[in-house]
C-alpha cells in the first residue's frame, strides 16, 4: 500500500496548480453538501437541543398537536396533571395555558402572547432580571392588588415596560369587547427568556389562576403539561401511562416530539436531498474528469508501472486513490467553507417571519460532519472507478508500442 | 505467487519456442512475429536487430511477460508465461526482469533516487535498504552526484541511466532494452552500450532491440529478424 499511497500523493503533485483548483472546486460543492446535511436536520436537532435544555422529560398536548400549536386545550388539564404527578419517578409537572391577550401600558395597548403557569421556580421560562413569581399562586391574586408578571425582553425593549411597571392585561383589545372577560392589573417583577419566542414577540407570563380570570374561563383547562422526570428509564412507561389513561392527549417524549416536528419538516429534508444530490453528482464528475484527463496524459507510465511489475489491480486501486486523495484533500475547505456559509445562510432564514428565536436552521453536529465526509470521500472513490478501470484494462505491450510512435 | 528457486537458477533464463504473435486491425491480421525459438542464458549480452516493424520489441514483450503469443510457448525463469495469472505474471517481472525503455518513462515528479527505487517500493523492500540499494545504483551507473535532481533536470544519457539503475533494483535475472539508444547521441550512445555491457558481470541476461549497429556489434550474440522470423 505505501507505494500506492507514495505514487498517488505524487502523482496529484505533478499538477500543483490544477490539482489546486479541483480541490478548490470540490470544496465548494463539499461546502455545499455539509449545509445541506447540516440544513436536513437542523430544525429537528436545533429543537431538541433546546428541549433537552429546559430539562422536561414529557409534554402532554391536545391529541395530534405539537405545544403552543394551536388553540386547543386539554380541558381538565389540572386533574390530570395531578394524576400525572403521583406517578413513580415524576418530580415535577407543570400545567401551563398559553393564550393570546392584549397588554395595556399608559395609553398604548399591545397584543401579546401570554403564559399562565402554577407559581415562579417551573422552569417554563428563564428568569433574567429582577424576581420570578411567588413559588405557589394557586388560588390567583386578590382583586385589590397587581399580580405578578413576568415579560420577555421584548416587551422591555419595545415597549420599555419595567420592572415595577404596573401593566393592564385583558382578553379584548378595546373595553367595549371586554365586557365578558375581566382586564387584570399585573406588577412587572422580572424579565425572562420565553425560549421560543419569535424576534418581535411579546410575552408575559403570570399566575395560571389570574390569566384564567383574564380569559373568563373556568379554572381547569390547560395548553400543555410538562413534566419531568428523575428517572429517563421510566419516561416510556410513563408515556404509556398517559396515552392509555386519556384518549384526548399525546404525552410526547422528547423523541416522539421530534418525530412529529421531523414529519411537518420534510419539504426542509426534500430541498435538502435535492441540493446534496446535486452536489455530490458535480463532485462525482468533476473527479471522474480530471482523473481521466490525467489519466490519458500519462498512459505511457501506466504501461512502464505494468510492466515493472504492479498488477492490474494494483493499478487500479492507484487510480481510484486519487480520485479518493482528491475528496480527502477538499475536505478541511469543505468543512470550513460549509460552516462559514450555513452561519449567513442561518441569519437569512432566521430573519424570515414566525421563526424562534432559540431555534436554528443548521446544526453542526459530529453526525453531520461524519456523513458529509464519509459521502465525499465515497464520491471520490467511486469517481475514480471509470479511469481506474481504464488503466486497469490498458494493454502493456500496445501502449508501450503506440507510445514510442507517438 | 512464489519463484522456485531451483527453477530461477537454471542457465536459461528466457525461452521462445515456436512463437507467433498476431494482432487484429480492422485492415486485417498483422503477423508481428512467426515461429520464433531462441533460448537466453545468464550473463549473455544479445542484440536483436532488423528493420523497423520486423518484430524486435514484440520479441522482447513476449520474453519479458508483458504480452502473450498467440501460439508457441515462452518460459520465464521456469515459468510458461501463458500459464500464469496476471498477478504472478507481474509479480514474476517485479523480481525477475528489468525493463529499459527508448523514451526512459521516468515519473517527473520522483527524484532520480526516488525513481530508481520504485521497484524496490512496490516488491516491499524496507526504507533504509531501499535508499541505499537506489544510491549504490545511482553510483554504478555515474550518477550519485545526482540523486535528487527530477528526471526534467538531467540530460538525455542521464535519464536513460536512471533507468538502467531502476532496470536493476531488485536484482533481475534478465533486462530487456528496447531501442535504448534510439534517443540518446553517438557518444551517449556508447556510454549506454558500455554499461548495458557491464550488467553481464552480475550473471545478469541482457537483450537489446536496437537499430545502432555499434551497439549491436558490441553484443555476444545478434539475432537478425525479418518479416517476424529469425533471419
Amino acid at each position: 500500500m505505501a507505494a500506492l499511497w507514495f505514487l498517488a500523493v505524487r502523482g496529484l503533485r505533478r499538477h500543483p496548480v490544477r490539482t489546486a483548483l479541483v480541490v478548490l472546486g470540490l470544496c465548494v460543492t463539499g461546502a455545499l453538501l455539509l449545509d445541506m446535511t447540516m440544513l436536513s436536520g437542523g430544525l429537528v436537532t436545533s429543537l431538541g437541543q433546546v428541549l433537552s435544555r429546559l430539562g422536561f422529560a414529557v409534554r402532554v398536548v391536545p391529541k395530534g398537536t405539537l405545544p403552543f400549536s394551536g388553540d386547543a386545550e386539554i380541558p381538565d388539564g389540572d386533574r390530570l396533571a395531578a394524576a400525572i404527578a403521583t406517578r413513580p419517578g415524576v418530580t415535577a409537572v407543570v400545567p401551563v395555558v398559553a393564550t393570546n391577550v392584549y397588554v395595556r401600558r399608559g395609553p398604548e395597548t399591545f397584543a401579546s402572547f401570554a403564559l399562565g403557569v402554577p407559581g415562579g421556580g417551573t422552569g417554563a421560562y428563564a428568569l433574567l432580571a429582577g424576581r420570578d413569581l411567588p413559588p405557589s399562586a394557586a388560588g390567583g391574586t386578590p382583586d385589590d392588588e397587581a399580580a405578578p408578571a413576568v415579560v420577555n425582553p421584548v416587551m422591555a425593549r419595545l415597549d420599555g415596560a419595567r420592572i415595577g411597571d404596573t401593566l393592564v392585561v385583558s382578553a379584548a383589545a378595546r373595553p367595549a369587547l371586554a365586557s365578558v372577560t375581566s382586564p387584570v392589573r399585573v406588577r412587572v417583577v422580572g424579565i425572562a427568556d420565553f425560549y421560543f419566542d419569535l424576534a418581535t414577540q411579546r410575552s408575559i407570563a403570570l399566575p395560571t389562576a389570574d390569566l384564567w380570570r383574564v380569559e373568563g374561563s373556568a379554572p381547569g383547562p390547560a395548553s400543555l403539561i410538562l413534566v419531568r422526570v428523575a428517572a429517563p428509564a421510566r419516561i416510556d412507561a410513563l408515556v404509556a401511562w398517559i396515552d392509555a389513561r386519556d384518549p384526548r392527549v399525546d404525552a410526547l417524549s422528547i423523541r416522539r416530539f421530534l418525530d412529529r416536528a421531523g414529519a411537518r419538516l420534510t419539504y426542509f429534508n426534500q430541498f435538502a436531498l435535492i441540493l446534496s444530490s446535486l452536489s455530490l453528482m458535480v463532485s462525482f464528475l468533476l473527479i471522474t474528469a480530471i482523473v481521466t484527463l490525467s489519466l490519458g496524459e500519462r498512459v505511457g507510465e501506466i504501461a512502464m508501472l505494468r510492466a515493472l511489475g504492479m498488477t492490474r489491480s494494483r493499478i487500479g486501486a492507484l487510480v481510484l486513490l486519487e480520485g479518493l486523495l482528491l475528496a480527502a484533500a477538499s475536505l478541511p475547505g469543505a468543512i470550513g467553507l460549509g460552516l462559514a456559509m450555513s452561519g449567513n445562510l442561518d441569519a437569512i432564514l432566521r430573519s424570515a417571519p414566525g421563526v424562534p428565536e432559540n431555534l436554528h436552521f443548521f446544526a453542526l453536529t459530529p453526525g453531520a460532519v461524519e456523513r458529509t465526509a464519509v459521502l465525499l470521500l465515497a464520491t471520490g472513490a467511486l469517481g475514480g472507478v471509470y479511469p481506474a478501470a481504464l488503466a486497469a484494462r490498458l494493454g502493456i505491450a500496445a501502449t508501450l508500442h503506440a507510445e514510442v510512435l507517438s | 505467487m512464489t519463484i522456485d528457486p531451483g527453477r530461477a537458477g537454471d542457465r536459461v533464463v528466457a525461452s521462445a519456442r515456436g512463437i507467433a504473435k498476431e494482432y487484429r486491425m480492422p485492415g486485417g491480421t498483422v503477423h508481428a512475429l512467426r515461429g520464433v525459438t531462441l533460448d537466453v542464458e545468464r550473463a549473455v549480452y544479445l542484440s536483436v536487430v532488423g528493420p523497423s516493424g520486423c518484430g524486435k520489441s514484440t520479441l522482447l514483450h513476449l520474453l519479458g511477460g508483458v504480452d502473450l503469443p498467440s501460439t508457441g510457448t515462452v518460459t520465464l525463469l521456469g515459468h510458461d508465461t501463458a500459464g500464469l495469472s496476471d498477478a504472478a505474471l507481474a509479480r514474476l517481472r517485479l523480481h525477475h526482469v528489468g525493463f529499459v525503455f527508448q523514451r526512459f518513462f521516468l515519473l517527473q515528479m520522483l527524484t532520480a533516487e526516488e525513481n530508481v527505487g520504485l521497484p524496490m517500493l512496490e516488491a516491499g523492500v524496507p526504507t533504509p535498504e531501499r535508499r541505499a540499494r537506489a544510491r549504490a545504483l545511482l553510483d554504478r551507473v555515474g550518477l550519485s552526484a545526482r540523486l535528487d535532481h527530477r528526471p526534467g533536470q538531467l540530460s538525455g544519457g542521464e535519464m536513460q541511466r536512471v533507468a538502467i539503475a531502476r532496470a536493476l533494483a531488485n536484482r533481475p535475472a534478465l533486462v530487456l532494452a528496447d531501442e535504448p539508444t534510439g534517443e540518446l547521441d553517438e557518444a551517449t550512445g556508447r556510454e549506454i552500450g558500455r554499461l548495458l555491457r557491464s550488467l553481464t558481470q552480475d550473471d545478469i541476461a541482457v537483450v537489446v532491440a536496437t537499430h545502432n549497429p555499434d551497439l549491436a556489434a558490441d553484443t555476444d550474440r545478434q539475432i537478425r529478424m525479418k518479416d517476424g522470423t529469425v533471419a
